[in-house]
C-alpha cells in the first residue's frame, strides 16, 4: 500500500512538474533582464490578477477602455491602424502606443524614456486625459468594490484589499510574461531552421545597417537617438528633450525592438509610416540632417531596390507567431461572463 | 497585575520619542481652507503635504545613533495623526541632533511600485514621468495672475541636477516631543506669486523652491 501510494505521489510529482511551464525564462543566449524580479517575485496568481487587470476596462473612467484598447495581442500588443493612440472619448494622443514585448530587459519606457520602471508605467495611461482619463487612488476604490477582484487579490497577494502597489505589480507581473523569442530568426539561431538566400543576404545588410541601434538579440539597444524625421509641424515633438531637458535629446526618441514589426505597423514615435517599404525609404533618401543626427545616419545609406526587398524579407523573420497567437496571454472571458 | 501593566505601560511610554511637525501661517497655526489676510493679499492654503524620510538621530560628535527602518512618512496636514512620527527610541542624554530628508531619495525614486506611504495612491506620485512629488502646496493668492488665483507647487526631482532632495539637521531641544515648525507664509512671501505660480516638475526652479523651504523650517 505504502509503496504504491508513494508512487502515486512520485507520479504526481513529476506530473505537475511536466504541465507547469515557467511564468518566465531567460531565451538562450540572452543577456540578464533588467528588471528586479526580487522585488516582485512571479507567481501563477499574479500573473493570472495582472491579466485580468490589463484586459478590464474598468480601469478607465467611463469603463471603456482597457489596456489591452492599445494593446491587443493580435498587433503584437499595439494598436494597428492607429497611428496615434485612440483613446477614451475617442480621443486621439500625440504618439504611437508601442508594442509590448520582452519589456523585463527595457530600461525606460515610453518613447522619450519618462518612465523609470515597469511598475509605474501604467499609471501614465490610466491617468492621461485621452487614455483612461483616470487617477490610480480611483482605480483601486473601483476594483475593491468589485467582489471578483477580492478573491483574485486575496489569492494573489494573501489580501482581498486592493492597493495602488499590488495592483500595478500585478499588472507589471502579467507584461513580464509577454516574451516573445520564438521567431524564424531565432529558430535560425538555434539551428533549427534556415534562412532562404533572400533572407541571408537582408540578414547581411541588417547587419551592416541596421544593427547598431536595433541590435540582437533585443533588436533595441534601449537607447534614445533621433533618426533624422523632419517634425512634424502638427504635433511639435521635441522628444526626450522634454524630459531630460538636455539639449542634445532633441528630437530623440527610444529605440524599437524589430521584433514582430510584421505586426506592429504603423510605424515610428507618431505611426506615420504605414508599411517597412516607406521605413526604408525614409533610411535611405528622407534622413533630416538634423545635427545630433544618429551618427550611422549622417553618411546616405544606399539600397537598391533588390536590397529594399531581401531586408524586408529579414525582417519578417522576426515574426513570433506562437506569441501572437499564445492563448495564455489572450482575453480571459472566464471573467468577464 | 496592576503593578506588571503600569510598568509595561511606562516602558513603552519611555521607549517612544516624537518628531512633531506643526505648520504655520505668519508664526500661527495653520488652518486649512482660512483666509488669512496679509499685506494686501488674501491667501488660502488648500494643500500642505510633504514626505519626511530617512531620519537618524545623532550625538553631540555627529556619529549617528539611531537609524529608523523603511523610514518614509508622508505629512499631510489634513490629517492630524500624520504631523507626528513615533520612534521606538529612548532618548539619551547624549542625543543631540536629527536629521532628515525632506522628500524621497533617489534609489526608492526608481524601486517601482512601493506601498504604505509610498503608494502612487497617495497622490504624491507623478504619472507623466516617473517620481515622487516631494512637497506639495495648494492654494489661492490674490497676488496670482494664474487662473481663479490658484497656485501649485509640486516639487520634486530625484535626477541631478534637478535633484529637489533636501537633508536637513535640526537641534534637539525636547527629550520627549521634539516640534519642527514649518512657516508656509514664510515661503510664500519670498516668492513673485504674480510671476510664479505653478511649478509641476522636476526643473531648476523646484530646486530653488525645494532650498527655500528649508529656510522657513524652525525648532523650539
Amino acid at each position: 500500500m505504502r509503496i504504491i501510494l508513494s508512487s502515486i505521489s512520485i507520479l504526481l510529482i513529476l506530473l505537475s512538474f511536466k504541465t507547469s511551464e515557467p511564468l518566465f525564462s531567460v531565451p538562450k543566449q540572452w543577456p540578464k533582464p533588467n528588471y528586479n524580479f526580487k522585488l516582485n517575485p512571479l507567481s501563477p496568481e499574479k500573473v493570472e490578477l495582472g491579466k485580468v487587470l490589463f484586459y478590464d476596462t474598468r480601469l478607465s473612467k467611463n469603463n471603456t477602455i482597457s489596456c489591452a484598447s492599445c494593446h491587443s495581442q493580435y498587433s503584437a500588443f499595439t494598436h494597428i491602424d492607429h497611428a496615434l493612440s485612440h483613446g477614451i472619448f475617442d480621443s486621439i494622443g500625440k504618439r504611437n502606443s508601442p508594442a509590448l514585448m520582452n519589456l523585463a530587459w527595457q530600461k525606460t519606457f515610453m518613447w522619450d524614456g519618462a518612465i523609470n520602471n515597469l511598475d509605474v508605467q501604467a499609471l501614465a495611461p490610466i491617468s492621461h486625459p485621452s487614455e483612461m482619463a483616470s487617477s490610480i487612488a480611483d482605480v483601486v476604490n473601483k476594483l475593491n468594490t468589485i467582489k471578483m477582484y477580492r478573491t483574485l487579490f486575496y489569492k494573489a497577494f494573501r489580501d482581498s484589499v486592493a492597493t495602488g502597489e499590488n495592483t500595478l505589480k500585478a499588472i507589471s507581473q502579467f507584461m513580464l510574461t509577454l516574451v516573445s523569442a520564438n521567431s524564424k530568426y531565432d529558430n535560425v539561431k538555434q539551428s533549427e531552421a534556415s534562412f532562404t538566400e533572400q533572407e541571408t543576404h537582408g540578414y547581411q545588410l541588417f547587419k551592416q545597417y541596421c544593427n547598431s541601434c536595433h541590435a540582437e538579440p533585443l533588436f533595441t539597444t534601449n537607447e534614445f537617438a533621433n533618426n533624422g524625421l523632419p517634425i512634424d509641424k502638427s504635433l511639435n515633438d521635441y522628444g526626450r528633450v522634454v524630459i531630460s531637458q538636455n539639449p542634445t535629446d532633441s528630437f530623440k526618441f527610444k529605440i524599437p525592438t524589430l521584433r514582430n514589426i510584421e505586426f506592429s505597423y504603423p510605424y515610428m514615435h507618431d505611426g506615420r509610416f504605414k508599411k517597412l517599404s516607406e521605413v526604408l525609404n525614409h533610411y535611405t533618401k528622407g534622413i533630416h540632417q538634423y545635427q545630433n543626427v544618429a551618427n550611422e545616419l549622417k553618411q546616405p545609406i544606399v539600397l537598391n531596390s533588390n536590397d529594399k526587398v531581401d531586408l524586408i524579407a529579414f525582417l519578417l523573420t522576426l515574426t513570433d507567431k506562437e506569441f501572437v497567437f499564445n492563448k495564455k496571454y489572450s482575453f480571459p472571458n472566464k471573467y468577464f461572463q | 497585575m496592576c503593578l506588571v501593566l503600569s510598568s509595561v505601560q511606562s516602558q513603552t511610554q519611555d521607549k517612544t520619542w516624537q518628531l512633531s511637525f506643526k505648520p504655520l501661517f505668519n508664526e500661527q497655526a495653520l488652518v486649512l481652507d482660512s483666509v488669512y489676510k496679509v499685506n494686501n493679499d488674501s491667501i488660502v492654503i488648500e494643500t500642505l503635504r510633504f514626505y519626511i524620510s530617512n531620519i537618524k538621530l545623532l550625538d553631540e560628535s555627529g556619529k549617528i545613533v539611531y537609524t529608523e527602518k523603511k523610514s518614509f512618512h508622508l505629512v499631510d496636514v489634513s490629517h492630524t495623526n500624520s504631523l507626528v512620527i513615533k520612534l521606538p527610541v529612548a532618548l539619551k542624554q547624549s542625543v543631540k541632533t536629527v536629521k532628515f530628508d525632506l522628500g524621497i531619495d533617489s534609489i526608492t525614486n526608481v524601486s517601482g511600485a512601493l506601498g504604505g506611504d509610498l503608494d502612487p495612491t497617495k497622490g504624491m506620485y507623478w504619472t507623466w514621468q516617473s517620481g515622487y512629488i516631494n512637497f506639495k502646496l495648494e492654494g489661492k493668492s490674490n497676488l496670482c495672475s494664474s487662473k481663479k488665483h490658484e497656485f501649485q507647487f509640486h516639487l520634486g526631482g530625484y535626477v541631478s541636477p534637478n535633484n529637489c532632495l533636501q537633508t536637513i539637521e535640526l537641534p534637539i531641544l525636547n527629550t520627549n516631543n521634539q516640534v519642527v515648525n514649518l512657516d508656509v507664509f514664510k515661503f510664500l512671501s519670498d516668492i513673485n506669486l504674480t510671476q510664479l505660480n505653478h511649478v509641476m516638475s522636476p526643473n531648476q526652479e523646484a530646486v530653488k523652491l525645494s532650498e527655500l523651504l528649508v529656510k522657513c523650517i524652525s525648532v523650539n
